[in-house]
């Protein structure tokens, strides 16, 4: 084979291998790119297996809901306004929950007195099962079932425990993932209670 | 009685028949069972029609993904949030919002991942670009391959290979064409060769 005749080969080998490997290195990095900005992970599962603090919409108003409470009463949300709120997505089957339900309950003791109100959601749950975890965790805030799921869903839920800081003015602040102790929770707390 | 050459000519034979009968009875199996198809397709359509509402429920309770449940869409989970996801679908629906409002409903809450398609926008345009894309360039390199493969060579290619073929063959042959000389020059096999191929040795190991 003359030399020309070899060079034009090795063009169309090298041709050829461009055609094969510029959609394969695209292809590899769009799937870069895409597991960059999911995080790694495309969701999650019902309990919240990282826990920390997690992004807001700054300024975002809080969705209303109205909660039937354990003792009946009809709890909304937008009545709470000018109070520091914490709302605590649980559930009675979920073991983090079930850990932190004292630190919770000992946090409502201290803080209320502050104008802060904490409200307790029970999701993916029995009613008569959640019920008789908040009479036996000695919770003394209010506390009820989101039967229908759209308190859930309209705070974008994805897993248990979750919590949400809501400040006077109704916009959200904050959001937790995951049990908080009692140090994580008192920082928030005190940062939130300082603010102007 | 008279022999009707004609009709004994097209009878076929005895075992002809039977083919012919098992064609037909293969044939008219295979109608009667897409006849059977067609009329349970038929059936189904016609006896459990959904209402449109539901219709368009469907559509996007397959267009959405579960927010807890990797992969799935809420129309194949069995995990309570995505129940209530359709359920809300479903009030949404009688609200008389568009699908799109649907849409935009969940992704206010959850974010673009909770689209089972990405939106045609943005950075999205590159998944839905690169597939067609890659295909066309593959397309485009088989066909350039099997052109170059299905080309007839230069008459210099022609030639350069001829004459390889020709140094290689004679090279490559020479012992054979050797044997057969040989062979043909003591007046034709061997009787060694020809025992050993009647006892059912082709005489290669001999050879060797």
């Amino acid at each position: 084979m003359t030399r020309a005749n070899e060079r034009r080969a090795n063009r169309q080998r090298l041709l050829v291998m461009a055609l094969v490997a510029v959609p394969l290195i695209a292809f590899f990095t769009v799937l870069g790119i895409a597991l960059s900005r999911s995080g790694g992970v495309p969701a999650g599962v019902a309990i919240n297996s990282t826990f920390g603090e997690a992004e807001v919409d700054e300024g975002s108003i809080a969705r209303d809901f109205t909660l039937t409470t354990f003792d009946g009463e009809e709890l909304r949300l937008s009545d709470l306004r000018g109070r520091h709120v914490m709302v605590d997505f649980w559930s009675s089957w979920c073991p983090p929950c079930i850990e932190e339900a004292p630190v919770l309950a000992e946090a409502y003791e201290r803080y209320r007195p502050q104008g802060v109100e904490f409200v307790g959601v029970a999701v993916w749950d029995v009613a008569e099962e959640a019920e008789r975890f908040a009479e036996e965790s000695g919770a003394g805030y209010p506390a009820g079932v989101d039967t229908r799921g759209v308190i859930g869903v309209d705070y974008g839920l994805t897993g248990i425990p979750e919590k949400y800081f809501i400040d006077p003015q109704g916009r959200v602040v904050r959001k937790y993932v995951g049990p908080m102790t009692t140090e994580t929770l008192d920082a928030v707390m005190q940062e939130l209670l300082a603010a102007p | 009685m008279p022999y009707d050459t004609r009709c004994a000519r097209q009878a076929p034979a005895p075992g002809a028949m039977t083919h012919v009968a098992s064609v037909r009875r293969l044939a008219a199996a295979s109608l009667a069972s897409s006849a059977a198809a067609l009329a349970l397709l038929a059936c189904t359509t016609a006896v459990s029609p959904l209402p449109e509402s539901e219709q368009r429920a469907q559509a996007i309770d397959n267009s959405l993904i579960c927010p807890i449940c990797p992969g799935e869409t809420i129309d194949r989970s069995q995990v309570q949030l995505a129940k209530d996801m359709q359920v809300i679908v479903r009030e949404l629906i009688a609200e008389g919002r568009s699908d799109e409002e649907i849409l935009q409903f969940f992704v206010d809450r959850y974010g673009e991942r909770v689209l089972a398609a990405p939106p045609r926008e943005g950075f999205h345009w590159l998944v839905w670009g690169l597939p067609p894309a890659g295909m066309a360039l593959g397309l485009l390199a088989l066909f350039w391959v099997t052109q170059l493969m299905g080309r007839r060579p230069t008459e210099a290619q022609d030639s350069t290979l001829r004459q390889a073929q020709g140094e290689r063959g004679d090279a490559d042959l020479s012992p054979y064409l050797q044997q057969v000389e040989r062979e043909l020059g003591d007046g034709g096999p061997s009787d060694e060769w020809r025992g050993s191929r009647l006892r059912g040795n082709d005489g290669l190991e001999e050879d060797a």
